[in-house]
Parts: C-alpha cells; sequence; structure tokens
C-alpha cells in the first residue's frame, strides 16, 4: 500500500491533535483530498468545483445533504481557495514542527520532571517518529489535564502541553530554535526570533514578539526570511514528514489543473523542503480576486439526445477537440470537457490555457478507456514486451506528463514498420484489383469514403497523444509485418501511404465492431 | 485499468489501520476495488452470533457512483434476496459521493439490526415477517445458525 497520502490523521500523533479537524475541514468530501478550486453550493457545502460537476452533471442534488442542486448555483469561494492553499503549503512544516517539538520535549522533561515518565516497552507506538531522539522506547504520557482535554488522540501519545504549563517554556521557542546556541545559555535568556531572526529576551519574544512578527508576516510586510533553522535540522525528518513531501508530488496529478493554473499551488511540490514559499501573499492574492475577470465564455450543456453523430462531430470539431470514436464516446467527451471547461473558466481564479485542457482531456480519456480484449494482439501487451520504458511513459501519461517526443522515439521502430506494412498492402491492393479489373479503383474507393478516412487519419495522427481508439489493428498490422518483411514494395507518396493505413485501420475497427 | 483513485487508497488504508468494530474490509490481492467483507450480525438482533460475508466492489465511477455490495452467505431477511442483493436506499437512489465504503457498511450492518418489512426485496419472507414476527425471527435465527456460524 502507498503511503504517500496524506490524511487527517496525522495528526493525531503530534502535540496538537485538534488540527486533524481542520484538516479533516478543509477537504472535499468527493475526493477526501485538499479542496482544489473549492465551491459553495445554496445550501451552505463546499467541493471541489471539478468533484461537484462532475457528481451534478449525474444527479442533481447535493452530495451532503441531497438538497437540489444545479451547475449554475454553485459559487466560488475564493477565501475557502486561498485558506486550502495557505494551510497545504504549511501544512508539512507544520507537521514536523509539532513533531519535532514533542521529541525535544521528551528530551527536556526527562530532565525536568521525572515523575511524569512512563517507561513502554512498545517502541511501535510511536510509529518511528522518534527515531532521531536516542531514548525511543520512552514515552511521556501526558499530564491529566492534557490527556482529558484531547479524548480524540490515542492515550498513548505524549501530550506536554508546554502552551499552557509555563514549565515547558521552551514550546514556541524550541520550535524554531534547535540549533540557536542561544537556547543553551538559559541564564543569557536571549533568544532568536525565528522569523525576523532578531534576538529579543525570551519573556519579550514569547509574549509578545512573535505575535507581532507573525502577524506582520501574513500580511506580507516583512522582508523575506534568511534560511531559516527548520531547514538545518532536515536531518531529523521523520517518517511521516517524507510522507508528506512525496504525496504532494503524487497529488500533481490531480491538482495539475492547478499547479499549472498558479504558482502559488504549486507549493511544496517542488522541493521537500518544509518552508513555505515566502513571496505569495495569500492575503493579497484574497484581496484582488474578483470573478469579473473571465474571458472565456461558459461552455453551455449538450442536448445530445436531440443531436445526430454528425452534429456531435461539429461540436467537438468546433472546439478543436477529435471526434473519432462511438456516439457515447463523443457525449462523454464533450460533458468532461465541458466539466473542465467550466471549472477552470467560471471557478478558478487563475485558469489555465485551452491547450493545457485539452491534454487534461486526453489524459481521461485514457484513463477511463476500456481493458481492450484480453488476447495477446492488443498495444498494451505488445508494447509491455521487454519494453521498459513503456511503464514509465504509460504512467507519465496518466500523470497529465506525457511526453511526445520520448514516446516517439521509443516506437520508431514499430511506427516504421507499421509504414512497410501498409505500403505494402497498398502495393498489393493495388495489383489486386488491376489483375481482377474490377474497374473499381482503390484510390476512388477511397474518394468515396473520404470524410471517415479524414477523421480517421486524425486517429492516426493521435496514435502518439491518446491511446489507441483500435489498438488491435494497429497490433494485428505489425504482426503481419514480420511476416513479410522481406517482400519488396513500391514507393509511394506519404499522403497515399497513410490513407492507406487509415483504411487498414476503419476495416479492423469494423471487423472489431 | 484505470489508476486507482487517491482516494480508494486514502478509504482502503483507513479500512485496514482504523477497521469499524464488528465489521472487516478487505482487499484483494488481484483487484484493489474488489473487497471481501464481514460483518457481525449486531447483537439483540436475530443475527446475533453470525458473521455474514459480503462482497463489495467499486465500480469505477466510484464515488460518483454507489459501491456494489452483495451477501454471499444466506440470510434470511425482508430486504435481502436469495442472491445476496441488498434493498439499501444509499446502495440504490440516495448514495452520495459524500458517503464511503465504512459508511455504507455500517448502513448495512443497521439494516441487519433493523429489517424493514413493508419496503421488501425478498417478498416471502417479508410477507412472512408481517404476519409472524417471531416465528420470521427465530427462522432468521436458525438460518443464522445453520450458514453464518464458523464450523
Amino acid at each position: 500500500m502507498e503511503r504517500s497520502i496524506t490524511d487527517s490523521t496525522d495528526f493525531l500523533k503530534t502535540r496538537i491533535p485538534h488540527l486533524a479537524q481542520l484538516d479533516t475541514l478543509l477537504r472535499c468530501h468527493i475526493c477526501k483530498d485538499f479542496l482544489k478550486i473549492p465551491v459553495l453550493t445554496p445550501c451552505g457545502h463546499t467541493f471541489c468545483s471539478l468533484c461537484i460537476r462532475e457528481y451534478i452533471n449525474n444527479s442533481a442534488k447535493c452530495p451532503l445533504c441531497l438538497t437540489e442542486l444545479r451547475e449554475s448555483m454553485l459559487r466560488s469561494e475564493f477565501l475557502v481557495n486561498e485558506i486550502t492553499e495557505c494551510y497545504t503549503n504549511l501544512r508539512p512544516s507544520l507537521l514536523e514542527c509539532l513533531q519535532k517539538v514533542k521529541e525535544k520535549n521528551v528530551v527536556t522533561e526527562l530532565v525536568n520532571d521525572s515523575s511524569l515518565i512512563e517507561i513502554d516497552s512498545d517502541p511501535d507506538i510511536e510509529m518511528g517518529e522518534s527515531q532521531t531522539v536516542s531514548n525511543d522506547d520512552i514515552q511521556i504520557v501526558g499530564s491529566h489535564e492534557a490527556s482529558n482535554k484531547f479524548p480524540s488522540s490515542p492515550k498513548k501519545i505524549s501530550k506536554p502541553n508546554g502552551a499552557v504549563n509555563k514549565k515547558s517554556r521552551s514550546t514556541v521557542e524550541s520550535m524554531f530554535s534547535k540549533t540557536s546556541k542561544t537556547v543553551k545559555s538559559p541564564t543569557q535568556q536571549l533568544a532568536q526570533c525565528p522569523i525576523c531572526q532578531e534576538f529579543f529576551p525570551l519573556r519579550v519574544l514569547e509574549r509578545s514578539h512573535l505575535d507581532e512578527c507573525l502577524n506582520l508576516q501574513s500580511l506580507g510586510k516583512l522582508p523575506k526570511r534568511s534560511k531559516p533553522t527548520i531547514i538545518k535540522s532536515k536531518s531529523t525528518l521523520s517518517s511521516s514528514m517524507k510522507k508528506v513531501s512525496n504525496s504532494t508530488t503524487d497529488t500533481r496529478f490531480q491538482s495539475s489543473n492547478r499547479s499549472k493554473s498558479s504558482s502559488s499551488s504549486s507549493h511544496s511540490s517542488n522541493s521537500p523542503s518544509p518552508q513555505p514559499k515566502d513571496d505569495i501573499s495569500y492575503v493579497s492574492k484574497y484581496l484582488s480576486s474578483s470573478s469579473n475577470t473571465q474571458k472565456e465564455e461558459r461552455l453551455p450543456k449538450l442536448d445530445h439526445t436531440t443531436l445526430s453523430m454528425t452534429q456531435l462531430r461539429q461540436k467537438l470539431a468546433n472546439l478543436g477537440l477529435p471526434s473519432a470514436g462511438s456516439r457515447k464516446n463523443l457525449i462523454d467527451r464533450y460533458s468532461h470537457y465541458e466539466i473542465i471547461w467550466n471549472s477552470n473558466f467560471c471557478d478558478s481564479l487563475s485558469p489555465i490555457d485551452v491547450s493545457d485542457l485539452k491534454r487534461q482531456l486526453a489524459s481521461w480519456e485514457a484513463s477511463h478507456a476500456p481493458i481492450t480484449g484480453t488476447g495477446r494482439n492488443t498495444i498494451g501487451d505488445l508494447m509491455k514486451r521487454g519494453d521498459k520504458g513503456y511503464q514509465k511513459l504509460m504512467s507519465n501519461f496518466r500523470n497529465d506528463k506525457f511526453e511526445r517526443r520520448s514516446w516517439i522515439e521509443l516506437y520508431s521502430k514499430e511506427f516504421k514498420k507499421l509504414i512497410k506494412e501498409a505500403k505494402k498492402t497498398y502495393t498489393k491492393a493495388n495489383k489486386r484489383s488491376d489483375s481482377n479489373n474490377e474497374g473499381v479503383d482503390i484510390s476512388t474507393k477511397a474518394n468515396g469514403r473520404e470524410p471517415e478516412i479524414l477523421r480517421d487519419e486524425k486517429v492516426i495522427t493521435e496514435v502518439t497523444s491518446t491511446q489507441l481508439d483500435n489498438p488491435t489493428a494497429v497490433a494485428e498490422l505489425d504482426i503481419k509485418c514480420e511476416d513479410e518483411s522481406n517482400t519488396e514494395h513500391h514507393a509511394t507518396s506519404d499522403d497515399e501511404l497513410s490513407r492507406d493505413l487509415s483504411q487498414h485501420m476503419t476495416k479492423n475497427s469494423k471487423q472489431d465492431n | 485499468m484505470a489508476s486507482l483513485p487517491k482516494r480508494i487508497i486514502k478509504e482502503t488504508e483507513r479500512l485496514v489501520s482504523d477497521p469499524v468494530p464488528g465489521i472487516t474490509a478487505e482487499p484483494h490481492d488481484d483487484n484493489l476495488r474488489y473487497f471481501e467483507v464481514t460483518i457481525e450480525g449486531p447483537a439483540g438482533s436475530p443475527y446475533e452470533n453470525g458473521i455474514f460475508q459480503l462482497e463489495l466492489y467499486l465500480p469505477d465511477d466510484y464515488p460518483m457512483e454507489a459501491p456494489k455490495v452483495r451477501f454471499l452467505t444466506k440470510i434470511y431477511h425482508p430486504n435481502i434476496d436469495r442472491l445476496g442483493r441488498i434493498c439499501l436506499d444509499v446502495l440504490k437512489t440516495n448514495w452520495s459521493p459524500a458517503l464511503q465504503i465504512r459508511t455504507v457498511l455500517l448502513s448495512i450492518q443497521a439494516l441487519l439490526a433493523s429489517p424493514n418489512p413493508n419496503d421488501p426485496l425478498a417478498n416471502d419472507v417479508a410477507e412472512d415477517w408481517i404476519k409472524n414476527e417471531e416465528g420470521a425471527k427465530n427462522k432468521a435465527r436458525e438460518w443464522t445458525q445453520l450458514y453464518a456460524t464458523k464450523k
């Protein structure tokens, strides 16, 4: 099982288990991930724009309270958007800080008050968090008030509630200044502010300065701080910290929409550093947000029952979308495009480019493609055979990071083969029609079927970008080719060639249907 | 095969690490969308002490579509038919993506605790239940003994 998924339970093991609730509240109830482009329903519930639109497409009610809901009722929630982004950005460092403080306090309290210590023989309970602490079998059972205060947390977890407790004055300070030398001389009582890097008497720092500093910083009024101390102690990253940073790269698939749209949302996916980028001001982003800056019109819903196939194709072609496939394919393609389009241009603060939308659509189609045939001739099997690169490319494709170039490189041999084979069948067909004197020349046949062929040529050009509509056809081509690769063939123009290849594919697809 | 959505991975992790009392759900090795489920009969119901096996499948459109759940163990219940199909609103019209595997299984456990013969799936059982509730409950107990207890 993958361990790279963030969950609100991550906080249950820290010193503020109640943060788990905040974590849960900022998640969408449909995808269970953090809200992406949140929208508000009239019944007061918030979901990701994409999630709720996809759901409304099927049934027009709110997933939480089942009251009636239509797409036009949805309103963007810019504030929640910024809150969530801000939070997800902070989350890794928050987690790390809270865990580290705990570790530190384990040590401090060991010295200060041994009456609170209980020896626990089960090291598993700490989930490896305390690996950095030498005595990882020792746990502190939180003082009485603490364990009552947080009933939701597991009992065994230590909660040195330093925030309330004078005894552990290291609360805030120790969060940041683990490496700071000032801590070592408590008589001096000077501590470095983690935000502005100035030194203050500990008491001042604790009582008022930190608050002021944090406030100022959140308003973007403070200069960037230099390398924070937290980073230096990277080696103490606990296992769950790594988990978080992995997962952020993992989320990119689903959030690719946003990670491209706004630089701010690409947050911690760039580096495992727990430090949020300093130059993003969520506040100013929120203040300048406005829904009036839309450049693109909303895409209308399709009344597909009344539309003919040709009309459907026309609609898709007008949007610059591929118009190959069955009626159901076309309808699905349109409605998904409509969802991502409207989500992007109506709800998002920083919409992404149309070409990115199309790429998203392509990868969506690829991941929703039906499992084709179990025979060994499917293109999937063909490519999996001994091709290490295939798996990687495919996963990249699903992750919306598909590289056309490397795909072409990887399969250049196969593609050449296909062209060879196509050439051959073309000349064969020509010969046959000549010898049989059927009168119907292959090229006139082709002309008669012009619209279809044009469409299928499109399919071929898309072979590299979407999963093949008809994998078996190509696989067959490839296999035949292996048998007869030694025969001669006449040179034909590229144009004729591709036409022939497409013909071959139509034939095969018809057989399949 | 479409890649497994994050949500499913999350739910599975949760189900394994923090199981619901009286319910187990384990994904199948070959297909992570297929779960083998057991539900203990709720105390005080005719199904007490029984351990019922179910199968649960998450369709491709999950969570937009409800999971498909079926009893594998024979059970005498007005809302569960001979094939193990379950008549439960959250599995049909009242499904919402805000629900999850956990809540669905809890609803099924609740259905065992309070059968609803007025909205039947197995008509004969429901009739029996309305006419002679004690007798029907006895039969349910008998069936639980027969099919749902470990030998």
